[in-house]
């Protein structure tokens, strides 16, 4: 009943200014995100090289056990013509993982933790407080998420790409 | 009044409880993450373009944890005494489902073991599932019917196995035979190897991967001939209040039981339970081993006094042999 009565004069707006109408439909629909942000899920995969040496490379994964492995890669694509600033780049540690220590990559950015999801700091002067009061450094199995804040522009055309792994509980 | 854990004596103590308690923080690995969950991964970034903030996510990915089959089999009693002859002596084994799913596990024993010095006989009903709740084997438990009850474990769920075997006649004192007990996983079989995958067959239809076990356990347990005899000494003295020794109602009698191991072999979970004297109360907190105080309920030491449905106390002595020195156990009761 409610919507019924809103819907009428709505129409009504849209056919009284009908060419305009057009025009706004077009600017939605080209209206992507300048920064396009890409998550990929993969393995590491032991193969021998065409030199016959042994070589890493990163596959998609097949099964997935208590255990494994995942490294995330993510990409930030500036498909815009502007420069894109202060791009910070969020990634929460999947629920039934666990952070691998130092794995957390990316270049020209600066990596900071949380280990709530809400503050970040540096790993080394995260703390976590004891039932007996006591504060003691943060583990990296600790972290809940991790931020990178890329240190310059992303430019038209131009990606940056950052990077972390996690073990399967 | 004196028992080793294979008379028919011997009852109350959930003695397998206890090694089951102490071995299983060691030796059971936590399964992980349930096989079938999702892992979801977005994530997020902020930017600002011609001055305006913004924030998008990612595409999702999402990986689905297989299921991983693993398992343990522990010995509970790793030795135990018999006498050449006996029947239906049994060794205590834990299955546990090391996997992250719910998983079928076939089970069979081999008494014919090379290296030992004598094979036992698998009982005819050989395999028994510890289910009636009472700790060894007793008649309530399930008999395991190979391919009809092959028992399904969630993860990280275990199982007490008894198998029985009979003791040959003639045999040396000391002599040892070993009986073995093997699972497998009913999706890996005998043969499956490790890494194994099995497209579809985990559960809710995920794949199942061989862990590092293959899914598959052995372990055995040993039977020791013995003629170990354990011997208890008991003597009392009694105290009242009118400074003699006069067994008068309030009077108090404390009793001293001095239990020693002789012959060859080993009496394993040795334990010793004695009935409190009709028309005598037993003195709280009187109970004493080689001299230490034991509480009178039942919890971590080795004795405890129960008042129902007979008056009496038990103490657990453990392992002995005629090398061990002498067990001396003290309570005391009051002349009603």
């Amino acid at each position: 009943m409610n919507i019924q009565a809103i819907r009428k004069p709505v129409i009504m707006f849209f056919l009284l200014l009908g060419a305009l109408n057009v025009q706004a439909q077009a600017q939605t629909q080209t209206a992507k995100p300048c920064v396009e942000l890409k998550n990929e899920a993969q393995v590491e995969q032991q193969y021998t090289d065409a030199q016959g040496k042994q070589a890493t490379r990163l596959v998609a994964p097949g099964k997935v056990v208590p255990g494994n492995e995942i490294v995330y890669t993510i990409t930030a694509k500036n498909s815009c013509d502007k420069p894109a600033t202060n791009v910070v780049i969020n990634n929460p540690v999947p629920e039934h993982m666990t952070y691998v220590a130092n794995s957390a990559s990316g270049a020209g950015t600066e990596i900071t933790y949380s280990l709530d999801g809400k503050s970040f700091d540096r790993l080394e002067v995260l703390t976590v407080k004891q039932a007996d009061g006591v504060s003691r450094a943060a583990r990296a199995d600790e972290v809940k998420a991790i931020r990178w804040v890329v240190a310059t522009a992303i430019n038209a055309g131009q990606s940056s790409s950052v990077r972390f792994r996690a073990t399967v509980k | 009044m004196v028992y080793t854990k294979n008379s028919h004596e011997f009852s109350g103590f959930s003695l397998a409880g206890l090694i089951a308690a102490s071995l299983l923080p060691q030796l059971v690995q936590a399964a992980g993450t349930a096989a079938g969950s999702a892992i979801n991964n977005t994530a997020q970034v902020s930017y600002d373009i011609g001055g305006s903030p913004v924030t998008t996510t990612s595409n999702p990915t999402t990986l689905n944890v297989a299921e991983i089959i693993n398992t343990n089999l522990t010995t509970l009693t790793a030795s135990v005494s018999v006498t050449p002859g006996a029947t239906n002596q049994v060794l205590q084994f834990r299955l546990t489902n090391t996997g992250n799913g719910p998983e079928q596990f076939s089970l069979l024993p081999n008494s014919t073991i090379v290296g030992d010095d004598f094979d036992p006989t698998l009982a005819a009903n050989r395999i028994y599932f510890d289910t009636d709740g009472t700790p060894g084997f007793s008649p309530g438990d399930t008999l395991y019917v190979p391919g009809s009850n092959d028992p399904t474990l969630a993860a990280d769920a275990s199982i007490v196995v008894l198998v029985l075997n009979d003791i040959p006649t003639g045999l040396a004192n000391g002599a040892t035979g070993r009986s073995e007990l093997s699972a497998a996983s009913l999706t890996g079989g005998l043969s499956g190897a490790v890494g194994q995958t099995y497209a579809g067959q985990g559960v809710g239809g995920v794949d199942a991967v061989l862990g590092t076990t293959a899914g598959r356990a052995n372990n055995n347990g040993a039977y020791v001939a013995g003629s170990i005899a354990l011997t208890a000494v008991k003597s009392q003295a009694v105290t009242n209040s009118f400074g003699n020794s006069q067994p008068v109602p309030g009077a108090t009698i404390t009793y001293q039981v001095v239990i020693t191991a002789s012959g060859t072999g080993t009496a394993s979970n040795a334990g010793f339970t004695d009935a409190i004297p009709a028309n005598t109360t037993y003195v709280p907190g009187s109970l004493r081993l080689n001299g230490a105080t034991l509480t009178d309920g039942a919890d971590a030491d080795a004795g405890q006094y129960l008042g129902t449905p007979t008056a009496q106390v038990s103490v657990v002595l453990g392992t002995l042999t005629s090398a061990s020195t002498a067990q001396t156990v003290n309570f005391a009761v009051t002349i009603n």
